[in-house]
């Protein structure tokens, strides 16, 4: 009788220091998380192996782990830490994203495409996870993939604006001009203000030779943001095609 | 007696002055180290207080005057400076605050009279002669702009600046050849000069020889691979030549 009740309180006590050891590795977790975003970046790994320490299953502090070593630049150890959270749930969506951004950082836009593709598929439902794909595609010229993504983005939402934006650039880069500008005017209908438009606009009609109306394209884009250099010397460029040097001229000694 | 107090008297005064003088350079120096040091709040309080002790202290309204234009009050730097050539009219770094005060206000009329005036009391610095010009070329005043760089260029025939800003002028009246003459004399004299090969590209364009422009904005590029005025050029003779996918790899990069 005295051994069983002895031992019950054991089995008591240790279920009590699990749970106890659980519940620290989830504060040293959440002390690291509000160390990185308040962009303290060695404190907050410190409290991530501490967590991982107590216990290498975490599967939150592996990721945030990846992510503070991301912000300090240590490429190779962030992959290294987000393949070991896959390894415990090859699922894990912030995982997968997090690999994504660091390849990204890396200029290794293959690895980063593949691992875009994992996210979307594990949350198709999410606009910005296509458009990340052909974003990442276009990095590598991959334009007609790219816009198949932005497809894919915009079967969610027709009138995702990035969406539309960077299905433009896809269809300028594959020789279909009016296609872009009838997707970059879709923005603009929506959002006069898109100075972005009004600048990609004025290059597609620049490609069919529409040089006036080019420039009135990025005069738009420069009534928004006249401090915009991109729109400056693409108006400099508009206006040298249309014969206007010393336009052109006056623009180009002030950019 | 009286003799004595009129010589104690006239020492004092004497020594009074001086230690006026001295503190004034001491405060000024003060203000000039922690003006380089980029603390242009406290520079100021120091050049103020030299000024206290000496306000014939020429360098401290200049340095003033520097400290308020990096501070960006600008109309308070042009007094100070006014104030510096009250002292001496012909004072170069006074008139050059001034003028690079007006260009900030974007008051290219002032900052064209007071370069005009520089060159007028220094009129053996080619720097001034250039400088005229460029305030009259950003006034879009192309021809006038040349008189000033062929008084440069009639100093130094070689002063590659004054030639390459010269391309400009003629670029501007229409005379493309010209002027790719004048930025080729440039890249003799400095195969490094990036912006002599930008605006090549640029006369070429006008020209319709789009593959000779795109191999002088490769060349520009090859000097300065992210300059992104040359990757906009770039994109654009790209677009001429109907290769819309490589202009838009570039269009993505910038």
């Amino acid at each position: 009788m005295f051994i069983i009740r002895m031992f019950n309180i054991a089995l008591c006590l240790f279920i009590l220091c699990t749970v106890c050891i659980a519940e620290e590795t989830e504060y040293f977790d959440w002390k690291g998380s509000k160390l990185l975003a308040s962009r303290n970046y060695t404190g907050a790994l410190q409290y991530f192996d501490k967590a991982l320490n107590q216990d290498p299953s975490y599967l939150d502090a592996w990721v945030h782990k990846g992510d503070a070593q991301r912000a300090m630049k240590d490429y190779n150890a962030s992959l290294q830490s987000y393949r070991q959270a896959l390894k415990i749930d090859l699922n894990k969506t912030a995982a997968w994203s997090g690999l994504t951004e660091t390849y990204v950082a890396l200029m290794d836009y293959a690895r980063a495409s593949a691992a875009a593709e994992r996210v979307t598929k594990l949350d198709p439902k999410n606009k910005a996870n296509w458009l990340k794909e052909g974003n990442l595609l276009q990095s590598q010229g991959n334009y007609k993939e790219a816009a198949a993504k932005y497809d894919g983005a915009l079967a969610l939402d027709p009138k995702y604006k990035d969406a539309l934006y960077r299905k433009g650039i896809s269809a300028m880069a594959l020789d279909n001009i009016s296609q872009a500008i009838g997707l970059f005017d879709q923005i603009l209908e929506t959002d006069p203000s898109h100075k972005y438009a009004y600048n990609a606009k004025g290059l597609a009609l620049e490609a069919e030779g529409r040089y006036l109306e080019a420039l009135e394209a990025y005069n738009k884009s420069l009534e928004i943001d006249p401090k915009w250099s991109q729109p400056l010397v693409n108006k400099m460029n508009a206006l040298l095609a249309l014969g206007k040097q010393d336009e052109a001229m006056k623009n180009f000694v002030v950019i | 007696m009286v003799r004595t107090l009129s010589l104690a008297l006239c020492l004092f005064v004497l020594s009074a002055l001086c230690a006026a003088e001295e503190s004034s350079t001491y405060f000024d120096e003060l203000g000039s180290r922690l003006y380089t040091s980029r603390n242009y709040t406290e520079a100021l309080y120091y050049f103020n207080q030299s000024l206290n002790e000496n306000s014939s202290n020429l360098d401290a309204w200049i340095h003033k005057g520097n400290t308020q234009k990096a501070l960006k009050e600008l109309n308070e730097s042009i007094q100070s400076y006014k104030n510096a050539l009250k002292l001496d009219g012909e004072n170069a770094a006074a008139w050059s605050g001034l003028i690079d005060t007006y260009i900030a206000l974007k008051d290219y009329a002032n900052a064209s009279a007071s370069a005009a005036r520089t060159t007028e009391f220094d009129s053996r610095n080619k720097g001034n002669w250039l400088r005229e010009g460029n305030i009259l070329q950003m006034q879009g005043r192309f021809e006038e702009a040349v008189i000033k760089l062929d008084g440069a260029l009639a100093l130094d025939p070689e002063y590659k600046d004054a030639l390459y800003k010269k391309g400009l002028s003629l670029l501007a009246a229409n005379r493309a050849s010209l002027a790719i003459e004048l930025f080729d004399q440039v890249l003799a004299k400095d195969p490094k000069y990036k912006q002599a090969y930008n605006a090549k590209g640029q006369a070429l364009t006008t020209q319709g020889k789009y593959s000779e422009a795109l191999e002088a904005y490769d060349k520009a590029l090859k000097i300065d691979s992210k300059w992104s005025l040359a990757l906009i050029n770039k994109m654009h003779v790209l677009l001429h030549l109907k290769k819309q996918k490589e202009a838009m790899d570039i269009f993505l990069k910038i």
